[in-house]
């Protein structure tokens, strides 16, 4: 080797660490402190380079030694850089803290100022001599007590550095492992280049050459395995922080790797658990023998599993199992996760519990619900028994009477034409009395339920009108139907009880009538509803009364349902259907002139309907 | 007297034809009840006009007798011993002889939604009691040219 080889190989030892260096430091995001250990050695390999280039290119020998001395600023950073990045890579967070690398840097620090004072003590060197064999410049010394001191520390902290890269070597994934060995590579070469410098007989120091080996292996794992990745740091963190016990299994279910949670589960730690069959060495399985025998699988597997542990009886598991393949998919061995679901069974348990209490609950509500139905409907049939039973002695009364009145049984005198035209009345107003207290019942008992259904709006009202024309007709008045253009068609609303509501109004306006005009009448009122009204012409309703004609057993006074029979009760029970429906019922009226009484429905009781009837339907009837 | 007139209700039903008011004397009226009360009444009310009216005090003997005189109008009471008016109904609905004869519920069941149930269960026509001797040839007549609208 002659002097400008060396100097062009230094040159290009200098550029590559000073292109790595820039290199990783960019790359510091990704893992910070193994990137800033990486490049605090390259930067300190090449300050040692160009030191050293300095050093044997210099001429002047003040300037030669002055070189020599900053040197070692370079030499002595080095191992602790290189040390510090392995720790970081490895995940040893605990030797990267202040403390430990103030620490660590002790002995570099003494090891600088003895050599900038080894003129008054001579503990680094007792003599220094620049040498010139065969064109290679070079410094030869004889070495001191602290040469050694320094260079064993070196050594201590390369081969830390690289124990705990082996380390990994071992516990890492296939896909790591040739991350790693460019890494081992890179720490090895100097170390031994600069074994060989130390004990060897060469004038050069090798060292900076290795280097240029390190940088390259560096580059190699850089760009091939994204060296500097975060993946295995992190995967060790994760793994070793996971709740989950892990287990490692190579093909032949021996166990190759657990995390700690995995060493807590089986009590024992890894040194004393790799290489054993896991059926040897998990308690549990040697508890379910079938289990084991399941798990022989590569597939990947997943199940819940009750097992005992010592003190610990049912512990429930979720067990995943997962297979490993090597790099051409081959399997390798499994991956078992055990994860701890006793808690989480327990509030499915709980869960559970409490669902079916409240199942039980419901249908304890619906047990109630149905005695309460059953009750609503013997209520119902009584209700229905009664009107019944009341209806039939009626009917022989009233039937009896009206056969005597109309002459079937001969002729009666003028005094029994009136008795018996008394009980004839009396028996209608019994029978009025029956149908409304009947109703309130009903109403009470919470039995209206409205069936609401969509109905033809206009048959229904021509019915209402036919049904209450004979009634008019006997008492001579006119009586007209005036259905508005823009009702729809059908409406959704309980038919028959919003026909007892008009019969009621038609036969009160027919009573309360004596000539003059019915008017039954439906519009549209706005947006919001739809209105019946029926109007009359009859003696009306002082203005006072407006609102208690429509309270339970009210008429005008006490001579009005002698007058006009009647309970009373007619317009109440009218004003309980209206306002189940959501409407209301109200009335405008002038004594002696007549009465208007107006129900008012919801529109959206309407159903849509675009097309208006162009045709108002009209009837008028004379007698 | 009692007050019929031909009203104009017939001119719109097509089986008020075959029963005419004019022509009561012709008709042969079934009238099927437990109570003794009502039969007298129905059978006052009907023979007074002239009709022939055949009475029955449950379902069973109602049957027997429709069986025997072939009615032109049958009056069914429903709550009935031994054979009720439902009953009843079923059985002639299911008759071909007697499938199309008119059949009218005369009871007191006037609870809201009875009248629906009845017409629904075969029936041509409700009468609820107490039914009125002025106004019951008319309703007949309604029930009957509702009935054969409907048909």
């Amino acid at each position: 080797m002659n002097q400008p080889l060396v100097v062009v190989l230094l040159g290009a030892t200098a550029i590559l660490t000073l292109l790595l260096a820039v290199r990783i430091w960019g790359q510091r995001q990704r893992s910070w402190s193994a990137s800033v250990a990486m490049t605090a050695l390259m930067v300190g390999v090449l300050y040692w380079t160009v030191l050293y280039l300095l050093e044997v290119s210099s001429v002047d020998t003040t300037f030669w030694l002055a070189a020599y001395r900053l040197k070692f600023v370079g030499v002595v950073l080095v191992p602790v850089a290189s040390f510090a990045f392995s720790a970081a890579y490895t995940g040893r967070d605990a030797l990267l803290r202040t403390k430990t690398l103030a620490m660590l840097l002790v002995i570099p620090l003494l090891t600088t100022v003895i050599i900038w004072t080894n003129d008054y003590h001579h503990l680094m060197w007792e003599q220094i001599i620049r040498t010139n064999e065969s064109g290679i410049a070079a410094t030869t010394t004889v070495t001191g007590i602290w040469f050694w001191v320094n260079a064993f520390y070196a050594y201590v902290l390369l081969l830390g550095g690289a124990w705990m890269l082996l380390r990994q070597f071992i516990k890492a994934p296939s896909t790591y492992q040739r991350q790693l060995v460019a890494l081992i590579v890179s720490l090895a070469a100097p170390l031994t280049a600069n074994a060989i410098t130390l004990f060897g007989s060469l004038n050069i120091d090798l060292t900076q050459f290795a280097f240029a080996i390190t940088g390259g292996a560096l580059t190699w794992g850089m760009l091939r395995f994204h060296l500097l990745d975060i993946a295995p740091i992190a995967r060790n963190v994760v793994i070793d922080s996971l709740p989950d016990a892990m287990f490692v299994l190579d093909q032949e279910g021996r166990l190759v790797d657990l995390n700690p949670a995995g060493s807590s589960l089986l009590q024992a730690n890894l040194s004393t658990l790799v290489g054993k069959p896991i059926t040897e060495v998990a308690p549990m399985l040697r508890q379910r023998p079938e289990l084991a025998e399941r798990y022989r699988a590569n597939a990947t597997y997943q199940e819940e599993v009750t097992l005992d542990r010592p003190g610990e009886p049912g512990i429930s598991y979720e067990i995943r199992i997962s297979p490993l393949r090597d790099g051409r998919g081959e399997p390798i061995g499994r991956v078992v996760l055990m994860r701890n679901i006793t808690e989480r069974k327990r509030i499915e348990r709980e869960l559970q519990a409490q669902n079916e209490a409240l199942v039980r609950a419901n249908a304890e509500l619906a047990e109630a619900r149905e005695i309460a139905e059953a009750a609503t409907q013997l209520k119902n049939q009584f209700l229905a028994n009664m009107s019944h039973e009341l209806r039939t002695p009626l009917n022989a009364i009233i039937g009896y009477t009206e056969i005597q009145l109309a002459g079937m049984t001969g002729a009666l005198n003028e005094e029994q034409t009136r008795y018996q035209e008394r009980v004839l009345a009396n028996s209608e107003q019994l029978l009025g009395l029956i149908n409304d207290v009947l109703d309130i019942a009903k109403i009470e008992a919470g039995r209206m339920n409205l069936i609401r259904a969509p109905f033809a709006l206009r048959p229904w009202f021509h019915d209402l009108y036919e049904k209450n024309r004979v009634l008019a007709e006997s008492k001579t008045l006119d009586f007209k139907l005036d259905i508005a253009a823009d009702l729809p068609e059908t409406v959704t609303e309980d038919a028959i009880r919003l026909a007892q509501v008009v019969t009621n109004l038609l036969s009160n306006a027919i009573k309360f009538t004596s000539q003059g005009l019915i008017t039954l009448a439906a519009r549209r009122n706005d947006a919001e509803g739809w209105q019946i009204a029926v109007s009359d012409t009859g003696i009306g309703v002082p203005l006072h009364a407006h609102e208690t004609i429509f309270e339970e057993f009210r008429q005008l006074d006490g001579t009005s349902s002698r007058k006009y029979g009647g309970t009373g009760l007619g317009l109440a029970i009218a004003r309980r259907i209206v306002q189940t429906m959501g409407g209301t019922i109200t009335v405008r009226s002038e004594l002696g002139v007549g009465s208007t009484f107006t129900v008012t429905l919801p529109i959206a009781k309407l159903a849509e309907s675009p097309e208006p009837l162009a045709a108002a339907a009209s009837a008028k009837t004379n007698s | 007297m009692t007050t019929i007139t031909p009203d104009s209700q017939s001119s719109h039903s097509p089986r008020t034809n075959a029963l005419k008011v004019a022509e009561i004397p012709s008709w042969v009226v079934a009238a099927i009840d437990d109570e003794m009360d009502n039969l007298t009444l129905v059978t006052k009310v009907l023979s007074f006009n002239g009709a022939v009216v055949h009475t029955a005090v449950n379902g069973e003997l109602g049957l027997e007798l429709i069986r025997r005189v072939h009615p032109t109008l049958i009056l069914l009471d429903l709550s009935m011993p031994v054979m009720d008016g439902w009953a009843l109904i079923a059985t002639l609905r299911a008759d071909p002889t007697f499938q199309k004869t008119p059949v009218i519920a005369l009871t007191a069941h006037a609870m809201v939604g009875d009248k629906e149930r009845i017409l629904a269960g075969g029936f041509d026509g409700y009468i609820s009691k107490p039914f009125r001797i002025t106004t019951f040839l008319g309703e007949i007549m309604r029930c009957l040219g509702q009935s054969a609208q409907q048909a």
